[in-house]
């Protein structure tokens, strides 16, 4: 079940961007989830990827050259 | 779809198919070209699709690389002009295989890379219909929604091949556990879980039926559907 954790969320210049990050992410095998962009971070219809907080450097050094992202928000 | 029939217009295929259509009948030239055109991009997807898997996509978007080589490959002649008098086809033939070698290296042939390198997804992009990766992105998104929404909803319905959420590999699936845990009743089609065979698989709500399923649509004060 869900403990409580700390996540962050990259977000993407598209939705075909985030669908390739998320790919690549499941492919490796890395935890994650595919969500919304929450409201008060944006009121654009898209989405993002959440990761845990502490997995943000890794995901980040792994989409690095794949896919690019515009910014990584804590939740 | 539009990005690949602006690529089209003024094309050089597009003259070629005036010249047939002087020559042969409109239907055997337009039957030809379709498939000469479908077998080309096809290809095209599939190459799109495979690339991926080795080169990342800035890099094939800019599909630079393979203009300069198709431009010099042009340079070199594709003989288009000398085949008057050597028809040794039939007409459908003569013009699909004409189109497919004019096709290939063409500014459409490289937009539909693109395009699959993008959405890595063969069938949709060669066909041209909705995304059905997007779908699945849209349908999880709605249902981590849900989560958010007050009041939570009362019942939540899967049927067709909505049954493949329930699934023990689901990436909805902790949304739907936490929607349940939360008090919303979430049935399963028993009839689609098994048509999908996936009766040892259903992670989260019961299998229902048809008459449980209709009854809580027809008695809900609101049908919500994503």
């Amino acid at each position: 079940m869900m403990e409580p954790q700390k996540f962050a969320v990259f977000l993407f210049p598209s939705v075909s961007h985030a669908m390739k990050a998320e790919k690549i992410l499941r492919d490796r095998g890395i935890a994650h989830k595919l969500i919304p962009i929450p409201r008060h971070i944006s009121e654009d219809c898209g989405a993002c990827l959440r990761v845990g907080i502490d997995q943000q450097d890794q995901v980040a050094a792994i989409l690095q050259g794949w896919v690019t992202w515009e910014r990584i928000v804590p939740l | 779809m539009s990005f690949v029939v602006l690529a089209e217009m003024g094309d050089k295929t597009q003259l070629l198919a005036m010249a047939f259509a002087t020559r042969y009948k409109a239907t055997t030239v337009l039957w030809a070209v379709f498939w000469a055109t479908l077998l080309n991009h096809l290809l095209a997807v599939v190459v799109g699709n495979y690339l991926t898997h080795f080169i990342p996509i800035q890099y094939i978007q800019i599909a630079a690389v393979s203009f300069i080589l198709f431009g010099l490959w042009t340079i070199r002649g594709d003989e288009l002009n000398n085949e008057d008098k050597r028809f040794s086809f039939s007409p459908f033939w003569t013009v699909a295989i004409a189109f497919f070698i004019a096709e290939m290296g063409d500014k459409t042939q490289l937009a539909t890379i693109a395009l699959a390198a993008k959405y890595q997804s063969i069938i949709p992009v060669w066909l041209g219909r909705g995304d059905d990766a997007l779908g699945d992105t849209l349908i999880r998104s709605f249902i981590h929604t849900l989560l958010q929404l007050k009041p939570l909803p009362a019942t939540i319905i899967r049927y067709n091949a909505g049954v493949k959420l329930a699934a023990r590999d689901s990436a909805a699936l902790d949304d739907l556990q936490q929607l349940e845990k939360a008090g919303a009743d979430t049935l399963v089609c028993g009839t689609c879980v098994n048509c999908f065979g996936l009766g040892d698989q259903v992670a989260v709500g019961h299998i229902s039926n048809m008459y449980d399923i209709a009854e809580a649509m027809a008695g809900a004060a609101r049908l919500v559907r994503p």
